[in-house]
């Protein structure tokens, strides 16, 4: 056998894997698409007949803890407070983690709330650096400020918020993101409703474009920039199908660090936020699953819809790339701590579906995805296939995204109806034709090379450039 | 590659190709119904507004709504009186009532209670609980047995609005309900509305072997502050299970009997925090000063929320001195605790 017949042999070999690899992620993705599209049927009726009067008139509504991290924050920290403390809900504490900002973040929450210093003790249950002062508010007594040196991650901030936390339940939420109103009232539902519920995800949707007024949502617009656009349709996808989808059977393994409702107790169980990890909103599901379900513990993880977080997305393909980067090494990093659970049947759901189809389509995805534009067009010049199946095969891919993303943009009108204007929708949909031309093959190639700088060891965050919420 | 697989790429491409013309068209068709609909109701309610007001002043002008409505008209109408019936109250409501009724609305809601779709089953249950027909009550009580979840939520609140007596009973047993979200719906209802029935309360929890649906009684007592109750509550905040004796507590702590003062002193030293708690949120309500020197040593448990209610309770027995002497305490969390109390007052925070 020559060494042009093995090449060829190879590359016919591999044209069966990408096409099979082709039939089974999208398999999966329409799988989890019927899936999410009941269970977002079901939840639009819970969230019709779930009364949020009654849960803040009820005497045994759940107190919550809102923990919001803050590092060089003071452009925007006094009125991202001002909007927690807003909030709707019986009872609730504001506990904001100043993490050792070099800029006059704390200066600021001194002066505009009163703080004064207080002597405060607290048991470490979980582990962060150390806590350099903490303050009450004179004129809002469920406001805590928490002084501590920097911990490198957002993981410590939250982790010295939940051991100064006085609630059973704690919502951790970026500062820089926007709760709508009555966001606590519609997350807590799943811990009212059913026994063993340790943490609870809500959905995230994007600020660009749309006018905020006082720290809360004015008028829900879209934006122009094509980037965010994307990720508006990206983010549609990933929430009201693939969360909705995985919730349903238990199987959820990320809750946003953006906004997620917990059980402390649980998370302590966990042993807190990991400081090291890359992705500790992923890894802390994990590992509540992994802790659990090794402690035989019913639990479950829950996601509901309605409770919206509004956040700022990247508007340039510098720091995109930066974040996408940091969300693949974030997964490899978890998916390499908790490799024991995967393929296991005592991990249950966790164990044998969603940490396999992750490394399967979210870890492997990306490789065999740019090997395929490789390999494809070299299999269509050595004549291994020829030029019309090549454009069909291409044509098929595209589509399949289009269709996943058109039925995201339909479930989101049929369900929550958040962009009222028609060719708001419209353009949605053409966005999620467009994307599959360069965004995508662009996402897949910096995945890529997140895989690579991970190898290398690299462990940073990379800084998100934040244009703020004023009037757009 | 063969033809075969050509073709059926060819066959895929257009099948997904269809299916993504028919999702297009769902939302445009979508919006554009939703659009329409919209504004059929806004018109015909506008044109039937009127003539609904002037046959609720005067059964006589039934006649002229019948005449005026047409087929297509019902699902209006009915909005229309829904929204009467949320703002009317006496003899209003009943001519909302008896309008509902008269033009078979009633009937079609009853009837409604047992269709296939839950979202229906559900939206009847609670059109019912807003008109408060009274006479629909044996068909809501059945409705709170359905097997949606969230159908029961609906005949629940709606037999908390029809209220009375008999409609409290029987919202009774749904305490024990597996779905946390009705029990509590249930529970809330009884607390704001339940007095009436708080003989059969206390039965329920005497009698019933579900745990969940005792301990929603149990705490139920205690919201409604029911001094019947303190014989059955003093056998039960003895329950070894810590999750059986919590709510007997809580509940002695909101009845705050002079009967549960020996209790609460021993209870304080009670291995689950939660209980150490109540036992000091009642010790602050019984306001003994024999209970001062247990609750000094509170001031040093281990849990914050149970130092927390011991400053309050000392605050509460015996005023600001003792709290003022405990900022001189050497343990730093007396002197967090004093300080925190006599800065903050003794309002909240608050756990249930």
């Amino acid at each position: 056998m020559s060494l042009g017949d093995v090449v060829v042999t190879a590359v016919v070999w591999f044209n069966y894997l990408v096409l099979g690899y082709f039939v089974l992620i999208n398999a999966h993705y329409f799988i989890l698409l019927l899936v999410g599209f009941k269970a977002t049927r079901r939840a639009l009726f819970e969230m019709r007949w779930h009364d949020v009067r009654r849960v803040m008139q009820s005497h045994l509504t759940l107190p919550i803890s809102v923990i919001t991290p803050a590092y060089n924050e003071e452009a925007s920290v006094a009125e991202a407070v001002r909007s927690l403390l807003m909030l709707r809900y019986p009872e609730f504490e504001v506990v904001v983690v100043n993490d050792g900002s070099t800029d006059d973040t704390l200066k600021v929450l001194i002066e505009r709330f009163a703080l004064r210093e207080v002597p405060r003790t607290f048991e470490a249950v979980v582990p962060c650096r150390a806590i350099r002062a903490v303050y009450e508010s004179d004129r809002h007594s469920n406001l805590v400020v928490i002084d501590k040196d920097n911990g490198g991650s957002k993981a410590d901030a939250v982790n010295a918020g939940i051991n100064l936390a006085l609630y059973p339940l704690f919502c951790a939420i970026d500062a820089d993101s926007i709760l709508e109103d009555d966001a606590l009232l519609r997350a807590v539902r799943p811990f009212l409703d059913e026994p063993g519920v340790v943490a609870v995800g809500g959905i995230i949707r994007i600020v660009n474009g749309c006018e905020v007024r006082g720290g809360r949502m004015a008028n829900v617009r879209l934006t122009h920039a094509l980037l965010p656009l994307f990720q508006i349709v990206e983010y549609l996808r990933a929430f009201l199908f693939g969360r909705m989808a995985w919730a349903t059977i238990n199987g959820l393994l990320i809750v946003s660090g953006g906004f997620g409702l917990f059980d402390k107790k649980a998370v302590v169980m966990a042993g807190g936020y990991a400081s090291d990890s890359i992705g500790e909103d992923f890894e802390l599901i994990v590992r509540m699953h992994h802790r659990l379900r090794e402690a035989r513990v019913p639990y479950r993880i829950r996601f509901v819809p309605d409770p919206v977080c509004w956040t700022e997305v990247p508007e340039s393909l510098r720091v995109l790339q930066r974040q996408r980067n940091r969300w693949q090494r974030g997964l490899i990093d978890t998916l390499w701590r908790h490799r024991k659970m995967i393929g296991r049947p005592r991990y249950g759901v966790v164990g044998l579906l969603a940490l396999p189809a992750f490394v399967v389509f979210e870890l492997l995805g990306p490789v065999i995805e740019v090997s395929g534009y490789l390999v494809i067009p070299l299999s269509a010049w050595l004549g291994i296939v020829n030029a019309a199946f090549m454009a069909l095969f291409f044509a098929l891919a595209v589509l399949c995204g289009v269709l996943l993303s058109v039925s995201g943009v339909l479930l989101e009108d049929m369900a929550f109806h958040r962009y009222p204007r028609l060719r708001d929708l419209v353009l949605l949909c053409v966005v999620g034709v467009i994307e599959s031309f360069g965004y995508r093959q662009l996402n897949a190639w910096w995945r890529i090379r997140a895989s690579w700088d991970y190898s290398r060891g690299r462990t940073g965050w990379g800084e998100m450039e934040r244009r703020g919420f004023g009037p757009t | 590659m063969s033809a075969t697989a050509a073709s059926i790429l060819w066959f895929t491409l257009v099948l997904l190709g269809c299916v993504l013309l028919v999702l297009f068209a769902t939302l445009l068709i979508q919006r554009g119904v939703a659009s329409l609909a919209a504004g059929h109701l806004q018109r015909r309610t506008s044109a039937l507004t009127p003539v609904v007001l002037a046959a609720i002043d005067d059964a006589a002008a039934d006649s002229e709504l019948a005449r005026r409505m047409r087929p297509s008209d019902r699902g209006v109408l009915r909005h229309i009186l829904l929204r009467l019936a949320l703002d009317l109250r006496g003899d209003e409501r009943e001519a909302v009532r008896r309008l509902y009724r008269d033009f078979g609305l009633t009937e079609s809601e009853v009837r409604r209670l047992r269709s296939r779709l839950a979202r229906r089953r559900a939206a009847a249950a609670a059109h019912l609980g807003i008109l408060r027909h009274r006479e629909s009550l044996p068909a809501l009580i059945q409705a709170m047995t359905d097997r949606d979840p969230m159908v029961r939520l609906a005949p629940v609140r709606a037999v908390g609005q029809v209220g009375g007596t008999e409609a409290m009973a029987t919202l009774i047993p749904t305490l024990g309900d597996p779905r946390g979200m009705v029990a509590r719906r249930a529970l809330d209802i009884l607390a704001e509305r339940g007095t009436q029935a708080v003989d059969q309360i206390l039965t329920y929890a005497q009698s019933t072997d579900n745990r969940e649906g005792r301990r929603a009684a149990i705490e139920l007592l205690g919201l409604l502050r029911n001094p019947q109750a303190v014989p059955y509550l003093l056998e039960r905040i003895w329950n070894p299970r810590p999750d059986e004796r919590l709510p007997a507590v809580r509940a002695a702590a909101a009845i705050g009997d002079p009967r549960f003062l020996e209790p609460f002193h021993i209870l304080l030293a009670d291995p689950q925090w939660e209980v150490r708690l109540q036992a000091a949120k009642g010790l602050a309500m019984l306001g003994s000063t024999a209970s001062i020197p247990l609750l000094r040593r509170a001031l040093r448990d281990r849990h914050w929320w149970v130092r927390f209610r011991a400053a309050v309770a000392l605050a509460e027995i015996s005023g600001p001195d003792t709290l003022e002497e405990a900022l001189m305490d050497p343990d730093p969390r007396v002197q967090e605790l004093a300080r925190y109390v006599l800065a903050h007052g003794t309002a909240r925070p608050v756990i249930p």
